[in-house]
């Protein structure tokens, strides 16, 4: 067996992400030095199906993986021998895409006797910010929105969390896929709906907000079923005008929620992260509202926003650090979830099991 | 000089360490789609129990279908990834071919009965995938690829044998699958006064990566390892699905 | 069987009788387009079978199971897949072994989906207005038919009004 490893500043994890539509590969230093990151997008190879395939997505991981792993070692001038740990995302996503990643990660690992990390992609993104501005102050609430998920956190310190909110039926993003693609105005859906939504008016239809006053949970599915009811009985209504008035009602509500929870938990900064935190309404609805009621805020990059192996890199070091490395015999989980194990939750997480 | 064979585009998880005059260790399991967890494991227990590391291999053979496209991913990225950082060779060698040579090492006598033996693999959807091998009736080199591997449906399959007109011998979990098919297909074909079509159908619970090793290991001696390896799918990626309304 | 459904209430309630029916083994094909309520109607079916957790979209994941009082409840999407082949490895038939199985967009995967109830939605005039066809496929329902016309009667309709 590895001995336990020596996990500091000069600790060099190797970080590989495949969860969904991005191949990416990553070199982290000490947790938060970002040595180099590769993300190959496969956004054209399902662009003509208006969203990710599965299959395509796991055969064009197979392609790609071996590429990104090599220019991530190249960029960061480093050897396969200098990594001290692998770390990898075993879920949630698609079974084929995350397998595919999986077997690279556990082959490297053996092959170079180094400990494997299994990291949740979740908590993965909560480590964006953290990468993007190491000096956050802490406590802080996160907002992750991705099409996935849609997640309010508040957050001690890098490891140190619990679970607000969640959505109780669609993700934010899936809304904005679905809506892009309901208005046919283009994939991927999240920066369709941003383009046409700056070239609209957002107060031309007032779509509801969900449970705006109600908790921390969230809900897209009336709101999507709205948007459609609307333009089937309105079919001259333009859609730039749809768009700007359903981006207005999701980010209303997850700019509000997100600043009660601040307000509520103390919290010095606030986070966002996951894809659609690269939109540009909320980023901007963010910014201006914890500004105004002086929080520190945290908008990360959109590459680091996005899908990447830095924030996979970086959060399999602090689990390597907090908890150790994982067994060879790991699999690929794809619905998993934020569990109390890895997160002090106040609530029951989502205990869905896996196939 | 020995090879690391892996074998996981089937229902199992098969792994065998040797060279082309023995097997030193093998393993096998009916992994239910679980793959990932079972492979790497069980490289690790043979490796260990021989006392090596991937470091005193020197060479990888994979299996790279046609056949369960996640536990062929699976596979060959795993196989590929070991190769890489020990810095050997990867063989890749199609599933069609480790089923026929593996019906010929466990039944040499029944094959010797066909001039022609055709491995073919359930391909689900009332497909299945098949390749042709010309019986050469000789110890070194017995079985020689006559047809690539390609898929589709029985019908078109039964049509491949008649048309060459020769004793087949089916082979692999096609042939069991579809057994009754082909025993009419026998039997119309005997009617017709044309050479006799044996069915035997091969049990695909043997360890597939002992095959695949010894199969492997004449490539390496032979110099043909080929550069680099690529899964067969077979089947392209893209939308069958009629999708109306989504 | 047609059923009308005047506003949500009648929904949740159709949902939570055809769950009442729902053993072991079941799959159930939801077929209707984009906001119809598909998620909705999965969501009373499984809170009906004791389920206590958010049902969320599987759309992302593909497949979501919950535990419910006696029943593992499986939500599966095709809505991202674009082959059969791909419907074949979410092995519908092995999770309904251990449970039930609401499939959305199932229609799309009808000849690879073993015996099943199809439950067709459609939006009605009014918003909150659905129509609902039901069809059994294979004979899986036959003993169960009558049973469940008659506790669904009050929603009975003649005809399909759905589009």
């Amino acid at each position: 067996m590895i001995p336990p490893p020596r996990v500091d500043e000069s600790t060099v994890v190797l970080g590989i992400e495949t969860s969904c539509d991005e191949t990416a590969a990553s070199i982290v230093m000490g947790g938060t030095d970002v040595l180099s990151s590769v993300v190959s997008s496969q956004i054209d190879a399902h662009a003509k199906f208006g969203g990710v395939v599965p299959e395509i997505a796991s055969r064009a991981h197979l392609e790609l993986i071996r590429p990104v792993i090599n220019e991530a070692l190249d960029t960061a001038g480093v050897d396969p021998e200098r990594i001290d740990a692998v770390a990898v995302t075993i879920g949630p996503g698609l079974i084929g895409a995350l397998l595919v990643g999986v077997a690279v990660a556990k082959a490297t690992a053996f092959a170079l006797d180094r400990p494997l990390v299994a990291v949740n992609h979740l908590e993965a993104h909560l480590y964006a910010a953290l990468l993007d501005d190491p000096n956050l102050e802490f406590p802080a609430v996160v907002l992750l929105v991705s099409g996935g998920n849609t997640l309010l956190l508040s957050m001690d310190a890098p490891g140190s969390y619990h679970l607000l909110g969640a959505t109780i039926d669609d993700a934010a993003g899936e809304a904005f896929d679905k809506i892009a693609r309901f208005l046919n105005i283009g994939y991927p859906g999240g920066p369709a709906i941003d383009r046409a939504a700056r070239r609209g008016n957002p107060r031309s239809v007032d779509f509801p907000r969900a449970m705006l006053h109600d908790g921390y949970d969230f809900s897209f599915s009336g709101l999507k079923t709205a948007v459609m009811n609307h333009v089937r009985k309105n079919s001259d209504v333009a859609s730039d005008d749809v768009a700007a008035s359903f981006e207005a009602a999701v980010v209303d509500v997850l700019a509000t929620k997100l600043m009660r929870a601040a307000r509520d938990t103390g919290a010095r900064s606030v986070v966002l992260g996951g894809g659609v935190a690269a939109n540009t309404l909320l980023r901007s609805e963010v910014d201006r509202l914890a500004r105004a009621e002086g929080f520190r805020v945290a908008l990360p990059s959109r590459a680091m926003c996005t899908d990447n192996a830095a924030m996979i890199a970086a959060a399999g070091w602090y689990r390597l650090r907090d908890h150790g490395p994982s067994g060879l015999e790991i699999g690929a989980v794809p619905n998993l979830a934020l569990v109390a194990d890895t997160v002090r939750t106040n609530r029951a997480a989502p205990g869905r099991d896996h196939r | 000089m020995k090879i690391l064979a892996i074998d996981t585009a089937t229902e199992q998880v098969s792994v065998a360490i040797g060279d082309a005059m023995r097997i030193d260790a093998a393993f096998c399991v009916a992994s239910e789609r679980r793959h990932v967890e079972a492979l790497v494991p069980a490289v690790s227990m043979l490796l260990g129990n021989l006392g090596m590391t991937v470091h005193d291999l020197s060479a990888i053979a994979v299996d790279v279908g046609p056949g369960l496209f996640t536990g062929m991913r699976v596979g060959l990225a795993t196989a590929q990834t070991l190769a890489d950082l020990a810095e050997i060779p990867v063989v890749g060698i199609d599933s069609l071919g480790i089923v026929a040579h593996g019906a010929h090492a466990a039944s040499p006598l029944d094959v010797d009965d066909a001039d022609i033996v055709l491995p073919v693999l359930d391909a689900r959807r009332s497909q299945v995938y098949w390749s042709m091998f010309r019986n050469n009736f000789s110890s070194t080199n017995p079985l020689e690829e006559v047809r690539r591997p390609r898929v589709g449906d029985v019908a078109e399959l039964l049509e491949d044998i008649m048309d060459r007109g020769q004793r087949a011998l089916v082979v692999g979990t096609g042939a069991s699958r579809y057994a009754e098919q082909l025993a009419t297909c026998a039997e119309t074909t005997r009617m017709g006064m044309r050479s006799g079509l044996e069915v035997f159908a091969f049990d695909p619970n043997v360890p597939q990566a002992t095959t695949l090793l010894r199969l492997a290991a004449s490539r390496v001696e032979s110099g043909a390892i080929g550069d680099g390896i690529e899964p067969l799918y077979l089947r392209p990626p893209d939308a069958e699905i009629n999708w109306v309304t989504r | 069987m047609y059923l009308h459904a005047d506003n949500l209430d009648d929904t949740a309630d159709i949902a939570r009788v055809i769950a009442r029916f729902l053993r072991t083994g079941d799959i159930v094909v939801l077929a209707g387009e984009m906001g119809s309520g598909k998620t909705a109607f999965t969501k009373s079916a499984a809170a009906a079978l004791g389920v206590t957790e958010s049902v969320t979209s599987p759309t992302f994941n593909l497949v979501h199971t919950y535990a419910g009082d006696a029943i593992k409840v499986h939500h599966v999407d095709l809505y991202r897949l674009s082959r059969t082949d791909e419907i074949e490895d979410l092995t519908i038939d092995e999770l309904a072994r251990s449970g039930v199985v609401l499939v959305e967009w199932g229609d799309v995967g009808d000849d690879v989906i073993g015996d099943h109830l199809e439950v067709r939605v459609a939006v009605g005039e009014d918003d909150d207005e659905r129509d609902f066809a039901l069809r059994p496929v294979g004979r899986r329902w036959d003993a169960r038919w009558e049973k469940l016309r008659g506790a669904l009667a009050g929603h009975m309709v003649d005809d399909w009004s759905g589009l």
